[in-house]
């Protein structure tokens, strides 16, 4: 059995929200296989009767907006980026276009089984797709189970059009999710290892890349400061510039060439030129000698 | 309600709304009938979604004539400040959650529409009119498949050229002649019962085909009726055009002179 703590952080969140508001449904494309997972997540042991409809991805985020048009706030939930692809007319453009042209919200939360460290290159383009397209998307990608629930929970109660990334390996093997905060406002970035030497800002399963790093290179006397960015829009920059501020040096981890990394590097050289000591470095692996291999050049220039 | 869309198709059609209009500004035509008496047996917290650039079906779901001809302009005077055009006439505060630009997009909104009806437990429903481009569209199956499925609190309307006429979305169908505006009004009233009922989604197959039909302009064929059974008294019709035609050129004029950016030739 894979072990599937992001998933189930998830899943205690909507089970949470669901049963606190009879407003709140789900919808599943029809072929579910969260590697080997259990279909129809929070209904299947059926404490939520007639709150689950199957259909293929655009006509289940169809249905989700005409519901969230209604006050609903469904959630989707989707095995894998390529069946957002599917559906990115309605996500990316209609969602956009209502909220534009219409100047009402549209509240959903789409939820994406993907491992964002191990994604080919069609996948490569759906994030980055994404975040062009979708000007009033909030685009979450937390690392632990705990940041999963919080912010799972913040997109139900809130009124934006989300979507969330679940991690198939979460950054520390933190498991326990009770007690914890509630509802995590977006766009707060948690640095998950103080450093003085690099900055170096992941999320969802590139953090656990970025850790294993800053283990090889502490063993060089080489401190790395890794900042888990959990939502990438919106984007936490002011925490990104306060750390290059401290550390001078910053390298971007990113799922895919032409996509979030780029982005980042460019928001901000913009905000913190003068203090970066060498060229922001993008490294769009998980792979930790990939990573260390950047952070060594940036701390020797 | 229709003498008054047909005015306004003729503006449109002879250029009286001028230039600063899109070009791919959708006349209602021939099927204004199917649009007033569908529309007129709703109630009015129903939810309704429509084709691709229909202006005439907001009007008949009782937004103002100023609101929406300054809307077709791009206007800040028009139900969406302008913001919606002709594309996407809406108005969501009514749950009136108008046209949009992709074949197929309707019946999806309109099934999550008829869900959230349906978790609410309040007896609203949701109509999707649909066009001939909507009824080819895969996804128009499938929102009709799942509705059948959830017995769902649906209405389909389907303005039935020759090219669809056969389409039946696997649902029960309704066929009526979509020139014949009170059949159009009772066959939805059935559905609309049906739907109320929990007996699921009904598509309404109002056809019109004017290769064959004798006469397939709606307006004609009511004042023939109303004239038959006396309602229609002479000269009635004519009044009703001019008065059409006066409220058609206030609204005009009431748009140029109060929204920015439109000039209307009268």
């Amino acid at each position: 059995m894979i072990s599937r703590p992001s998933y189930d952080a998830y899943l205690q969140a909507v089970m949470e929200e669901m049963a606190g508001d009879t407003c709140r449904f789900l919808l599943h494309p029809s072929s579910q296989d969260h590697w080997q997972y259990e279909p129809l997540g929070p209904t299947a042991d059926g404490s939520f009767p007639n709150r689950s409809m199957r259909g293929s991805a655009a006509t289940v985020i169809g249905a989700a907006i005409g519901a969230a048009l209604d006050g609903l706030h469904p959630v989707v939930e989707l095995s894998s980026l390529d069946q957002l692809l599917a559906a990115a007319p309605e996500f990316s453009e209609h969602i956009a276009t209502i909220r534009a042209r219409w100047d009402v919200s549209v509240p959903l939360l789409v939820a994406v089984v993907a491992d964002l460290s191990d994604v080919g290159h069609q996948f490569g383009a759906a994030l980055s797709a994404l975040q062009r397209g979708s000007p009033y998307l909030v685009v979450l990608a937390p690392s632990t189970p705990a940041d999963t629930r919080s912010l799972v929970k913040t997109a139900l109660q809130g009124d934006d059009p989300c979507v969330v990334f679940l991690s198939p390996e979460e950054a520390n093997g933190e498991q326990d999710t009770n007690g914890l905060e509630a509802a995590l406002p977006f766009g707060r970035a948690v640095v998950r290892r103080p450093g003085r030497d690099a900055t170096v800002t992941a999320y969802s399963s590139l953090v656990r890349g970025a850790l294993i790093a800053s283990d090889e290179l502490a063993a060089e006397g080489i401190e790395i400061e890794i900042l888990d960015l959990r939502s990438l829009r919106p984007l936490d920059v002011e925490s990104i510039a306060a750390s290059v501020r401290k550390t001078n040096r910053l390298i971007v981890l990113g799922d895919t060439p032409l996509g979030i990394a780029g982005e980042m590097a460019a928001v901000v050289a913009e905000a913190v030129f003068d203090y970066l000591d060498a060229p922001i470095r993008q490294v769009t692996s998980s792979a930790a000698e990939q990573i260390c291999a950047a952070v060594r050049r940036a701390v020797t220039e | 309600m229709m003498v008054l869309i047909r005015e306004i198709d003729s503006a449109i059609g002879s250029q009286r709304l001028n230039d600063s209009l899109p070009r791919t500004l959708r006349r209602a035509g021939r099927w204004v009938g199917v649009a007033v008496g569908a529309i007129s047996a709703l109630s009015s917290n129903d939810a309704m979604v429509a084709p691709l650039h229909g202006y005439h079906y907001a009007l008949a779901r009782g937004v103002g004539l100023n609101e929406v001809l300054a809307e077709l302009y791009g206007s800040d005077q028009g139900c969406l400040q302008g913001r919606g055009g002709a594309m996407y006439l809406a108005q969501p505060s009514a749950a009136i959650y108008g046209a949009n630009a992709v074949p197929g997009r309707g019946l999806t909104t309109a099934l999550g529409l008829a869900l959230a009806a349906r978790l609410r437990a309040d007896a609203r429903l949701a109509l999707a009119f649909l066009d001939e481009r909507d009824a080819e569209a895969g996804r128009s199956w499938e929102a009709a498949r799942i509705a059948t499925r959830w017995e769902l609190p649906l209405v389909l309307v389907l303005e039935a050229g020759p090219e669809v006429a056969t389409v039946d979305f696997g649902l029960p169908v309704l066929e009526v002649d979509g020139a014949e505006i009170e059949a159009v009004h009772s066959a939805t009233l059935s559905a609309v019962q049906a739907a109320r009922e929990g007996l699921g989604p009904t598509l309404v197959r109002a056809v019109i085909d004017p290769l064959i039909a004798t006469n397939d302009d709606p307006v004609q064929r009511l004042v023939h009726t109303l004239e038959e059974v006396g309602s229609l008294r002479d000269g009635e019709m004519v009044d009703l055009q001019a008065e059409a035609r006066d409220r058609v050129a206030t609204a005009l004029e009431h748009l140029a002179l109060h929204a920015s950016a439109v000039s209307v030739s009268l």
